[in-house]
């Protein structure tokens, strides 16, 4: 027995050292990258000529679709679209984009070669009169993950988290154990960086995604998970880089089918693509951050029909919601991987009404997790 | 404000412009003087007595003739209509007298020749035009646009043309003179120097004597050094017209103290000062200022002469050609406004460049950026060194390419990081291409 433990422990040990050792080339790979970048700067400027930076253009999605002919579109996960060529000799708004990328390639090679991690609003505050706002920087890093081909995590600029998990799941992060398991409805934050994450295990049969924290507390209060063997993540409205990486690391790990529960409105329709299809901002790295088997649970406009709703909860489109609805009707891989959503959206449009998860609990506070979650899954009745 | 073109400003134009000619066609050292001589009271009854003479060759009369519109447009108390011309070609044994009146509705009563003066074999030239004008309340304002007129004849520094102004106005109690003789600088300018040099030379004098009379330009600089020229030139090569058609450009910048700066511009028809043509008002309107670092707030044509057939392209390509010297010249001072703005972000850009360096722990690519940079390696280089060097290096650049096509030209030279790739896996050991996604 006790030679079995030290073999796991050793084996263990092992994976953390070759994990440490993977870490330690990315970054030595990502600084050489950075070091050949400046030199060629230098090059050029020392040669009269000026740095001219070219950085491919990804499209996860356009919206040059027309519902009656989806036209074929160059977007794509993996090619880029086009190339934005950052000089000082151009436009000047990339001249700017340029300053800012070098400035905030000097914080993370400092970074790097530290081993030390930070925020992108750490970032801003230390040259917030170059950066001017987050969203700034945010750009450069998106900049410099397409120009050096890595993602976010490589940079060792690390984001805030807000999303939450609960049920049949256990793993340890760093040197912490995340132990779900043993208390199935209580909520814990999901870890920062799935780099950190080792040795999960669960017993779950499935994933719920639900849109709102509500929701969320919700089924912890109607102890969902006791009765139901499954996992439960939130990303509290439009997830974020790592509760979008955790899903997608689990449903890879584990197996295991994965449902979203959102409002049934244009805005919980986004939050759902940007599940399965990822965002624009972040389209260069949007194959490793979505779940494309993610399966719609609900809420659908005719659930409102078919669960007997109570007419109050029913609201009108606004003339917003519309625009909005349209807009994502023309997104053009609707057309290519998901048709019956786009149908469905199409027929939420034409009803012209919308409605949230929690009209499910008008009649019966517990009714979502009673019987709604669990009669959708079992029947099968998701998109 | 009396009107720009008053019967006596119209009349006085054209009367220098054909002395002016007769002198460019005797292609020999000539002289031009007009001289004025009136009371100094305003509205005194007696008149102004003009009188332009030159030492070119002798006037045919035809041109005289022209002024007939002119005087019928003209009430007679302003000017009678009478022209009395005295003139001898240089093949001529005499000097002709004659008076013309252009008043007078009788054809034979128009033209009287007057006794003639014989020259003895002596070989001269020259025309001499003498006539009244009412003296007007104006009469002051009159005086001050001949003088401003005979200053922007001098800018020109015409070759083989000497000119002067005499202005005499007596009073019973004081007596004012101006006298506006050529001037006789420094500055060489012989026979064989180029028109555009000449003109530049009088150009320069005009700004330092404050001849910019512009409101906002009531402190030019009296350094002749630190006055920018640009200057250009286009030529007609059409060969089917039969005229042809040479257009100079000259642009002086002097910076004035105060920030407001104010552009005048003089415009030359064969060597005598004109209204603008509206073709070229036109042009000077659409150039691309910016693309020079000027900003065009506005522009107001004092006065615009329809009759010009300018050609647009040429004066186009001599002010862009003179611009071009201009910038070619200064280039820091006429950056264009895109390079201005991409000027301001160099310290910025030299700072992360010169921190990305610096910040390093890799001392061999240390050395090798500071030897790139020309700083030498082995001293001890300053962060504040690289910063200015890379500084420098960037605005250089940035002047060197403030031109559309200077900027296409650089295009081929991009950072890719697939060529990165190719360099660096040359010191790799294994290929660890996809290891920098997902671990």
């Amino acid at each position: 027995m006790a030679g079995r433990d030290k073999r796991r422990c050793a084996a263990a040990l092992g994976c953390d050292k070759q994990r440490l050792r993977r870490r330690q080339d990315a970054a030595a790979l990502l600084l050489r990258r950075i070091k050949g970048l400046v030199r060629w700067v230098v090059k050029e400027v020392a040669a009269g000529r000026s740095p001219s930076i070219v950085l491919h253009r990804y499209r996860n999605y356009c919206s040059a679709a027309d519902a009656a002919s989806p036209s074929p579109c160059a977007c794509s996960y993996d090619a880029p679209v086009g190339t934005d060529v950052l000089s000082l000799l151009h436009k000047d708004c990339h001249t700017s984009r340029l300053n800012v990328l070098l400035r905030v390639l000097l914080v993370v090679q400092q970074l790097l070669q530290q081993n030390k991690h930070c925020s992108k609003r750490d970032i801003y505050y230390m040259y917030p009169s170059i950066f001017v706002e987050v969203a700034v920087v945010d750009r450069a890093i998106n900049d410099i993950c397409i120009l050096f081909k890595c993602s976010r995590h490589n940079l060792n600029v690390v984001p805030v988290v807000k999303g939450l998990v609960m049920g049949w799941i256990r793993f340890v992060e760093g040197e912490k154990k995340v132990y779900c398991i043993t208390s199935v409805n209580a909520a814990f934050s999901i870890p920062v960086s799935i780099e950190a994450i080792k040795d999960v295990v669960s017993v779950a049969h499935y994933i719920l995604v639900v849109e709102k924290e509500t929701v969320f507390q919700r089924l912890a209060n109607d102890k969902f998970c006791e009765r139901n063997r499954c996992i439960v993540i939130t990303g509290r409205g439009y997830p974020d880089i790592p509760t979008r990486r955790f899903l997608r690391h689990l449903v890879e790990q584990l197996h295991l089918p994965a449902y979203c529960l959102v409002d049934s409105d244009p805005y919980g329709f986004d939050i759902l693509a940007t599940y399965k299809f990822g965002s624009l901002q972040l389209a260069y790295d949007a194959n490793l951050l979505r779940v494309p088997d993610i399966r719609w649970l609900g809420v659908f406009t005719s659930d409102f029909e078919d669960f007997c709703l109570p007419d109050c909860c029913l609201l009108h489109l606004s003339p917003e919601d519309r625009r909005k609805a349209e807009s994502i009707l023309a997104r053009c891989y609707l057309h290519k991987e998901a048709p019956e959503w786009r149908s469905e959206l199409e027929a939420m449009l034409q009803k012209g009404v919308k409605f949230e998860i929690e009209a499910l609990s008008a009649s019966s506070i517990s009714f979502l997790s009673d019987k709604y979650i669990p009669q959708k899954i079992k029947q099968g009745r998701h998109l | 404000m009396p009107s720009a073109s008053s019967p006596h400003r119209k009349l006085l134009h054209s009367l220098v412009y054909w002395a002016v000619q007769r002198c460019r066609m005797s292609e020999s050292p000539c002289r031009l003087t007009v001289s004025l001589k009136g009371p100094a009271e305003p509205a005194s009854p007696s008149p102004l007595r003009v009188s332009v003479s030159d030492t070119g060759v002798g006037s045919k009369l035809e041109e005289f003739l022209e002024l007939d519109d002119l005087a019928r447009e003209t009430p007679v108390e302003k000017w009678d209509g009478t022209l009395l011309i005295t003139t001898t070609g240089i093949n001529d044994e005499a000097i002709y007298r004659y008076r013309f009146n252009l008043q007078e509705e009788l054809s034979s009563a128009r033209f009287t020749k007057l006794a003639t003066t014989y020259k003895n074999h002596a070989t001269f030239s020259g025309t001499e035009v003498c006539l009244c004008l009412s003296n007007e309340a104006d009469a002051d304002d009159f005086i001050l646009w001949l003088v401003g007129f005979f200053h922007k004849i001098l800018v020109l520094r015409a070759a083989n043309l000497a000119c002067e102004l005499f202005v005499e106005q007596i009073g019973s109690a004081e007596s004012r003179n101006v006298c506006l003789p050529q001037y006789s600088d420094d500055v060489h300018h012989s026979v064989m120097a180029s028109s555009s040099d000449r003109l530049v030379c009088g150009l320069k004098d005009y700004a330092l004597s404050h001849g910019n009379t512009c409101d906002n330009c009531d402190t030019c600089t009296l350094n002749r050094d630190l006055l920018k020229i640009g200057t250009g030139a286009a030529n007609n090569v059409d060969r089917r017209k039969a005229k042809g058609l040479h257009v100079e450009v000259v642009i002086l910048i002097a910076r004035t103290a105060s920030d407001l700066s104010c552009w005048t511009v003089l415009y030359f028809e064969d060597f005598v000062p004109c209204p603008i043509s509206q073709s070229s008002f036109d042009v000077l309107v659409s150039i691309d200022w910016q693309s020079y670092g000027f900003k065009l707030k506005g522009a107001t044509a004092m006065q615009e002469c329809q009759g010009s057939q300018q050609d647009r392209h040429l004066v186009r390509k001599a002010l862009k050609s003179a611009l071009s010297h201009l910038k070619a010249d200064h280039a820091g001072d006429f950056l264009s406004c895109h390079g201005q703005r991409v000027r301001e972000y160099v310290p910025d850009l030299a700072e992360s460049i010169a921190g990305l360096i610096l910040s390093s722990n890799d001392k061999e690519f240390q050395d090798e950026c500071i030897t790139l940079l020309g700083l030498g390696s082995n001293q001890d280089v300053s962060e504040g060194l690289v910063q200015s060097s890379i500084c420098e290096k960037m605005v250089r650049v940035i002047e060197l390419n403030d031109t559309k096509e200077n900027a296409e030209d650089n295009a081929p030279y991009l950072f890719e990081c697939e060529k990165l790739d190719e360099d660096s896996q040359l010191d790799e050991e294994d290929g660890d291409e996809d290891m920098n996604f997902d671990f």
